[in-house]
């Protein structure tokens, strides 16, 4: 008699994952191929068009390139704090908040121009540290979970800045909408060419994924991230202490998603503007571009490119096609639908079996 | 019941044909140590499991059980030893849970039931307080007031008064002779002598899965002390075979010393009351005692999870600890071989920030191959280790520390028998180097291997023998871990 | 106005304000309750904003409206149940896909119907009796549109519901120790997958308020985060219904304020009082012990379910 085994698996292979990820995002495409269809484009000349203006030519690959320096930054942060199981929500806000750390720095702190551009690096890490450890304060002290935290101070840290750019911060006003003064030369970072590219941010992010791979691949820090992340039960049994390690993590997840704040302020904008200006959802798309680089730092440097490409993808959609930018949240919305789905099919190897009798 | 058989993957055979047979209106208790596997066959019975081989008849007729349902149509019902109640529910929202037959105010509907049978079985109770005030005894009663309430004709009790205090042991049974005389069958796991003997109309005794005999109590000695020896005696054994030697070691100084320590389990009961001990170096000191004495608080006080009152002196602060848990503390299952070699140890091999891999390598390949670690490499990850390997790991682990003091958690639980030796032969080789503290519920391994053995019950240590006097008092073990005897008699 | 004046006008205009988050947060207890964590009610509710407007929009009739911005609710949050209940996958991440999803879709949909006025309105009426009793009278039961009185109608059920019938002591089961309720023949994903469409309903006609009551139009993101305050909000309201009329009212009358108060305050200050409410409200609750041990989140929230093997 023939019978239905299914079996749990504990690992699957790495080739798996990567085929199942693949899929997802096929899977995606595919099926935002019906909303061209809906909106009277042929999915083909879509994608053609898409294809063409994205990877095709050097204005897309520089578009590309830019964008995903920020996801790159949070993303990085977001897989340290997912390594630990803690779910830091937050990116957003700690990247408005290192935006904000950084524009004080260029405008108001009256440091020499030398040490502008550091300083605004560093206090942009301080500010999204800071931001994102308060929930790491409130967790230890009142038990409150850090998914409502985190995400609370996203909408404190915009309204922040909101308030700071059309109060005390305020510059000149045009149109409508508020903006703070114009940073100096000093205070602002270096592009690649005409792009938007600000290269010392983009090596900073390359710098930080291989910090962050280094500690988790061999460090101390690393050791006991994994282990508290996998089995707090173990980790209580090994006397590795949470709330020490998840500062360390915090710090280093807050910081990353503040430095990449710092880097659009400084590299992008050149002032601080509207939130929704300053950080295009980065901080929420980086939760899926950590996700999907399956705790490996040194894949962040794919998916973030990849994120970063439907971020252009949007743009040129919504310019050739009229499409409008929102698009780009279904897909990702799509992409992480069929990845989860897809690790929970893959967590069970179907196989039929002859049964002794 | 008959022919019942259930092996457990991993090779473990829980039950092994069992017959069994109940009548209404009898008390049937189910004796045995731990991993007898009488909660195993209830299990069954009452169709949380699935026997591999065997077959039921109710009333004469052949009928099957493959869920609880099934079993609830026959009238049976399982109250366990770990209550399926809802805290932050009151009593009769929990009673009520499930039966479908009213919609509006069930709460209000249900209470004069529940009273009803609370006075017919004289079970006290508030239908309207919160399971989380209770004590453990009213929870009890509401979780049998429950199955009375659905129509229980057959009630499985597993270990019922191991969480009840004397006093609300006291009050148990006239409940059970109560559910007798209306006609019920009642089942009673436990390894207790002193209530088999004094509630109990049927006894069947398992050890190692298979039924040792079964008895109608009449049948025993009449006397009750000897009745115990006999039950005792069928539960573990006249002999027990030893499988290794113990060689001479020079005892050295106290490694740890316990003073009236006293220790309160989550439910804030005292589970320990003041245990006093001493270990010491060259000396394994062996705790046996049926699980849920208190041993395991105990642990947790000695390791620092649990605070205690009393005193504990260690010589070092250094410590090895082979927990009980070995998937869910012992070890990590997602990470490799190498990276649980150092759980506990892991500050050891590395710097001020780094890791010191190749050391970390050499050291996992050292391990596995003199403990004999069945894996091909170091990166096979824990949990897809059989049972016996990750104790092995644990093991490797733990004493690869030279540690002055190892507490030993169950060691050998659910392994085959040639991991059980490797762990017996490695916890002897340390026993030359270090004291250690042996928790077992396995009197062969308690023989085995120590050199004191204390019996704990019910919180207490109620004695501690030497190696020699123990191997030719087997029986009287037996009794002092199921309260039978309340002190070794010296005088034979 | 004299103070006493403003004072009632503000609460009276709270109730409006709070009636979307209210019917939100209702949806989301019952899925909480149930054991589900839903972070997908922003999705849902923009989705119901862009339906609901869009049958306003094309039929006149604002209830249909309200209808089909419920359906798209609902549909939309079958996606999450199939994910979290049927397939156990962690809840928190399939919440937020689906928030990303809802919004993204609410916004290509919606394209091109921005800034077009709807001019269907909802009847506003006193109850003849109760209006006149003082200061609550004047403040519940003057001058509200309809669905203030349906919201408080639904808060009032569905608080029968889960606390007075045995549907409601089998969802809260669930939701404590579905092994228990399993082990007594309950199917544990039945309830939990009713409970998370009810949630996805009632998002969904809250987010219809938004576009047909509360600003009668739409505009792409117009929740602004008001799905994330659900969130907060049921656990605020201790997963209590009549707690979330209070709950919901209270920051109903934060949002109005936020926009009266701006000629004196800076508004995106007071913007921030709901968020900080959220996180402050927590802390003060953890402080009474008492509070904490008899009024926490379902014991098995956000935990999936599986049946425990042999």
């Amino acid at each position: 008699m023939i019978r239905l085994k299914i079996r749990k698996v504990i690992h699957p292979r790495w080739t798996s994952v990567f085929g199942v990820s693949v899929l997802s995002i096929f899977l995606s495409f595919f099926f935002i191929g019906f909303v061209f269809f809906g909106y009277g484009i042929s999915p083909i000349t879509a994608y053609y068009e898409i294809f063409i203006e994205t990877v095709g030519n050097v204005y897309g690959v520089t578009q590309i390139i830019w964008q995903s320096i920020p996801l790159m930054l949070c993303g990085v942060g977001l897989l340290l704090a997912f390594k630990a199981s803690y779910w830091n929500i937050g990116a957003e806000g700690q990247l408005l908040m290192g935006a904000t750390a950084a524009t004080w720095v260029a405008l108001f702190s009256g440091i020499p121009d030398l040490f502008q551009v550091p300083m605004i690096f560093a206090c942009g890490f301080a500010g999204g540290a800071v931001w994102g450890l308060i929930s790491t304060v409130l967790k230890s002290q009142f038990r409150i979970n850090e998914v409502i935290t985190t995400l609370m101070m996203n909408y404190i840290a915009m309204n922040i800045v909101l308030y700071l750019i059309h109060g005390p911060w305020k510059g000149e006003e045009m149109r409508g909408f508020a903006y703070t003064d114009s940073f100096s030369q000093a205070a602002s970072l270096p592009t690649i060419g005409n792009s938007y590219i600000h290269w010392p941010t983009l090596l900073l992010g390359a710098v930080l994924i291989g910090i962050v791979y280094v500690i988790v691949s061999r460090t101390k820090l690393g050791y006991e991230v994994k282990v508290i992340g996998q089995s707090p039960g173990a980790a209580r049994y090994a006397g590795i202490p949470y709330f020490r390690t998840i500062f360390w993590v915090m710090l280093i997840s807050g910081g990353c998603a503040g430095l990449a704040g710092a880097g659009e302020v400084s590299g992008v904008h050149h002032m601080l503007r509207h939130p929704e200006q300053v950080s295009l959802g980065y901080g929420y798309t980086a939760i899926i571009v950590a996700w999907l680089a399956r705790g490996n730092p040194l894949v962040v440097i794919l998916t973030s490119f990849l994120f970063g490409m439907i971020y252009v993808i949007g743009d040129v959609v919504q310019l050739s096609f009229g499409l409008p930018f929102q698009i780009i949240n279904v897909f990702t919305g799509l992409i992480l639908f069929f990845l989860i789905a897809s690790e929970s099919l893959m967590k069970y190897r179907i196989s039929f079996e002859r049964e002794e009798q | 019941m008959r022919g019942i058989s259930k092996q457990f993957p991993g090779g473990l055979c829980a039950n092994d044909h069992i017959d069994l047979d109940i009548y209404p209106g009898h008390i049937h208790a189910l004796l045995g140590e731990n991993g007898a596997g009488k909660t195993t066959l209830m299990n069954i019975l009452s169709g949380m499991y699935r026997a591999d081989e065997g077959e039921f008849s109710v009333d004469g007729h052949a009928a099957q059980i493959r869920s609880p349902k099934e079993a609830l149509a026959h009238g049976i019902v399982m109250v366990h030893q770990h209550f399926r109640l809802i805290p932050p529910h009151t009593v009769a929202e929990n009673i009520v849970l499930g039966i479908g037959r009213w919609f509006f105010s069930p709460v209000k509907k249900i209470e004069k039931a529940i009273r009803d049978f609370s006075a017919q079985y004289n079970l006290p109770i508030h239908p309207s307080s919160r399971i989380c005030d209770l004590s453990v005894g009213e929870q009890q009663r509401v979780e049998i007031i429950k199955a009375l309430i659905r129509g229980a004709r057959i009630c499985i009790l597993d270990e019922p008064t191991s969480v009840l205090t004397p006093q609300e042991t006291k009050e148990l049974f006239p409940i059970l002779r109560k559910m007798k005389s209306e006609g019920k069958a009642v089942i009673f796991i436990t390894h207790k002598l002193e209530e088999v003997l004094e509630v109990a109309d049927h006894i069947t005794v398992l050890r190692k899965g298979r039924v040792v005999d079964s008895m109608p109590s009449s049948s025993l000695e009449a006397d009750r002390e000897e009745a115990k020896k006999q039950l005792a005696c069928m539960m573990v054994g006249k002999e027990v075979i030893l499988k290794v030697r113990r060689e001479q070691v020079i005892i050295g100084n106290e490694v740890i010393k316990v003073e009236q320590l006293r220790v309160m389990n989550d439910r804030e009961i005292e589970t320990v009351k003041g245990v006093s001990f001493s270990v010491r170096k060259g000396e394994i000191f062996g705790v046996i005692g049926v699980a849920g004495n208190g041993q395991r608080e105990l642990v947790e006080a000695l390791v620092g999870f649990r605070s205690f009152s009393g005193r504990i002196e260690k010589t070092s602060e250094k410590f090895g600890y082979i927990p009980e848990n070995r998937l869910h503390m012992g070890t990590v299952p997602h990470m490799s071989i190498a990276e649980n070699i150092i759980l506990t140890c892991y500050r050891d091999f590395s710097g001020p920030l780094f890791l010191d891999v190749p050391l970390i390598e050499e050291h996992a390949h050292r391990l596995i191959s003199s403990f004999r670690i069945v894996a091909p490499d170091t990166r096979v990850l824990a949990g897809q280790l059989s049972g016996g390997n990750i104790q092995r790991l644990i093991l490797a682990r733990e004493l690869s520390q030279n540690p002055l003091f190892l507490i030993a958690e169950q060691p050998t639980h659910g392994l085959d028998v040639s991991s059980t030796e490797d762990v017996w032969k490695a916890l002897l080789d340390l026993r030359r180097t270090a004291g250690i503290l042996l928790i077992t519920g396995d009197l062969e391994e308690v023989l085995s291997l120590s050199d004191r053995i204390a019996v704990m019950f019910q919180g207490v240590v109620v004695d501690v023998l030497d190696a020699s006097s123990a191997q030719q008092r087997v029986e009287e073990i037996g009794l002092m871990m199921t309260g039978g005897l309340k002190k070794f008699d010296r005088g034979r | 106005m004299g103070w006493e004046l403003w004072v009632v006008e503000t609460l009276r205009r709270a109730l409006a304000y709070g009636t979307p988050l209210l019917l939100g947060t209702l949806g989301e207890i019952y899925a909480e309750r149930a054991g589900v964590l839903n972070l997908g009610v922003e999705g849902m509710m923009i989705l119901g904003a862009f339906v609901g407007f869009l049958t306003a929009f094309v039929t006149g009739n604002p209830w249909l409206g309200f209808l089909m911005g419920a359906a798209a609710g609902g549909a939309a949050s079958l996606i999450h149940a199939f994910l979290s209940i049927t397939l156990g996958v962690i809840q928190v991440v399939s919440g937020l896909a689906l928030t990303l999803f809802g919004l993204g879709l609410s916004g290509v949909l919606g394209q091109g119907w921005e800034g077009r006025p709807l001019k269907v309105s909802l009847t506003v009426l006193s109850v003849p009796y109760l209006k006149d009793i003082p200061i609550v009278g004047k403040i519940v039961f003057t001058e509200q549109n309809i669905l203030v009185y349906v919201g408080i109608g639904f808060a009032l059920l569905l608080w029968f519901l889960l606390f007075r019938t045995s549907w409601g002591i089998t969802i809260r089961s669930v939701g404590e120790n579905p092994a228990t309720a399993d082990a007594l023949g309950i199917r544990v994903s039945l309830i939990r997958y009713l409970c998370v469409i009810l949630g996805g309903i009632l998002a969904g006609m809250g987010g219809a308020y938004l576009s047909i009551v509360y600003r009668p139009s739409w505009t792409q993101g117009m929740t602004s985060g008001m799905g994330w305050i659900v969130i907060a909000l049921t656990i605020f309201s201790v997963w209590h219904p009549l707690a979330a009329l209070g709950g919901s009212y209270i920051f109903g009358s934060l949002f109005y304020l936020s926009f009266r108060l701006q000629p004196w305050l800076a508004p995106e200050l007071l913007t921030i009082m709901p968020y900080l409410f959220t996180i402050l409200a927590p802390m003060l609750l953890s402080v009474h012990k008492k509070l904490r041990r008899r009024m926490g989140a379902p014991a098995a929230l956000g935990i999936p379910y599986r049946r425990e093997e042999e």
